[in-house]
């Protein structure tokens, strides 16, 4: 669907349902698991089928309705985990926006786009022309914050680094429908 | 070129013909089906599972059981079509551009319509949840019997319009543009028009005030 030899699979997962999403290089069968807010057998059953080899786990943030599923996935696979600053403790490898992330020929640049919360990263996945972006940013709207200067924060760094993305890019959010970065810049009303 | 009766996996399918012609039961999973050209023609059961339809172009076709699955489908032309059980789950049909068609039965989730228009067109009896509609045009349509959760509206423009008969639980008109509209037989339980202004718009046997948000509404009596 986003790009030539890549896996990709939208999951609902977790108590309070959030978009997790699984992405996963063709070739190599590595994958990463975006926001592990549950686990299901869906998810193990897609990872068996398409013998993915599952690798790497993101976190957009650290709020629990993202991270919840997590000790199931490293019951099961062998896991690196990469978050923000101060975001989720079991993170071997913090983020402070800017870093390269490679699964096999796979990569995403990693986007520090706080607001919601202190170290929140959005994850933008060029050769899928796409962007994982938590709370940071939905369609039409934005995740809540706890001031004004949290919300205006998050509402510059939204458009210093996601709206710069090509106009065409994907965004999928950890709640509610995709949609896309022009659709967002031109007509999200909290950006007005 | 006939494909029906076909299961096709990671194929390129793309720039096909189908003229005056009745295709069926096709299932595509990782395959490119974009640029089809269609026209006076029936197409019943095409399911498409993590595929491209990107830059689709139909005229006067009857589209049944079409199903679309993690499947882009952006920039699609869609003139007098009849879709009758469409379903769209966790897909992108943005960049449309839909006239003179007639939608029944559509099941969507989590997908999104944005940057679409829509001109005398008719939807009648959608399911739908969490289905993005962000800066729709929406020109003489009607929406009868809608069942909506959470779908969204936010900064679309609609013009002679009808929603009769509809369910619309938690629908966001977030600074929507409404010209000449009718909201009738409405429910709106915790629907936001924050900051939506009407105008020649009105609301018989509808209670605006089950909406959760009327904050900054302007044009409306309330």
């Amino acid at each position: 669907m986003i790009g030539r030899n890549i896996i990709f699979r939208r999951f609902t997962v977790g108590s309070y349902p959030i978009n997790g999403y699984l992405l996963a290089d063709e070739n190599s069968r590595l994958g990463v698991f975006i926001d592990p807010g549950g686990f299901s057998e869906d998810i193990a059953s897609f990872i068996e089928n398409r013998q993915i080899e599952l690798r790497h786990i993101f976190f957009t943030h650290g709020h629990w309705d993202h991270t919840d599923g997590l000790p199931e996935f490293m019951n099961r696979y062998s896991l690196q985990c990469y978050a923000g600053k101060e975001e989720v403790r079991a993170a071997s490898h913090i983020l402070f926006g800017g870093e390269r992330l490679n699964v096999g020929k796979l990569f995403f640049q990693s986007l520090l786009t706080p607001g919601h919360t202190p170290g929140g990263i959005s994850y933008y996945c060029p050769p899928a022309q796409a962007v994982f972006t938590g709370d940071a940013l939905f369609c039409g709207s934005v995740g809540g914050t706890t001031s004004h200067t949290n919300a205006q924060m998050q509402l510059d760094s939204v458009r210093q680094h996601i709206f710069s993305l090509p106009d065409d890019t994907l965004v999928f959010p950890a709640h509610g429908p995709m949609t896309t970065v022009a659709a967002e810049k031109y007509a999200n009303p909290f950006f007005r | 070129m006939s494909i029906s009766n076909s299961s096709v996996n990671n194929q390129d399918c793309s720039g096909q013909q189908i003229l005056n012609d009745s295709i069926s039961h096709i299932q595509a999973r990782d395959s490119d089906l974009s640029a089809w050209r269609l026209s006076e023609s029936s197409i019943v059961s095409l399911r498409m599972d993590t595929c491209s339809f990107n830059n689709t172009w139909a005229d006067t076709c009857r589209w049944k059981l079409l199903r679309l699955d993690h499947s882009l489908a952006r920039q699609g032309t869609f003139s007098n079509c009849v879709f009758d059980e469409f379903l769209v789950v966790n897909s992108f049909l943005t960049a449309g551009r839909f006239s003179g068609c007639r939608l029944t039965g559509t099941v969507s989730e989590l997908s999104a319509f944005a940057l679409s228009s829509f001109e005398n067109t008719c939807l009648v009896r959608s399911r739908m949840s969490e289905v993005s509609f962000i800066a729709t045009i929406w020109k003489n349509c009607e929406f009868r019997d809608e069942d909506y959760f959470f779908v969204r509206f936010p900064s679309s423009l609609f013009i002679n319009t009808s929603f009769i008969d509809c369910n619309l639980r938690k629908v966001i008109f977030r600074w929507a543009f409404f010209i000449n509209c009718r909201f009738q037989a409405c429910q709106l339980p915790e629907a936001v028009f924050h900051n939506a202004h009407f105008v020649d718009t009105d609301f018989p046997k509808t209670d605006i005030h089950q909406a959760a948000n009327l904050e900054g509404v302007r044009g409306l009596d309330l």
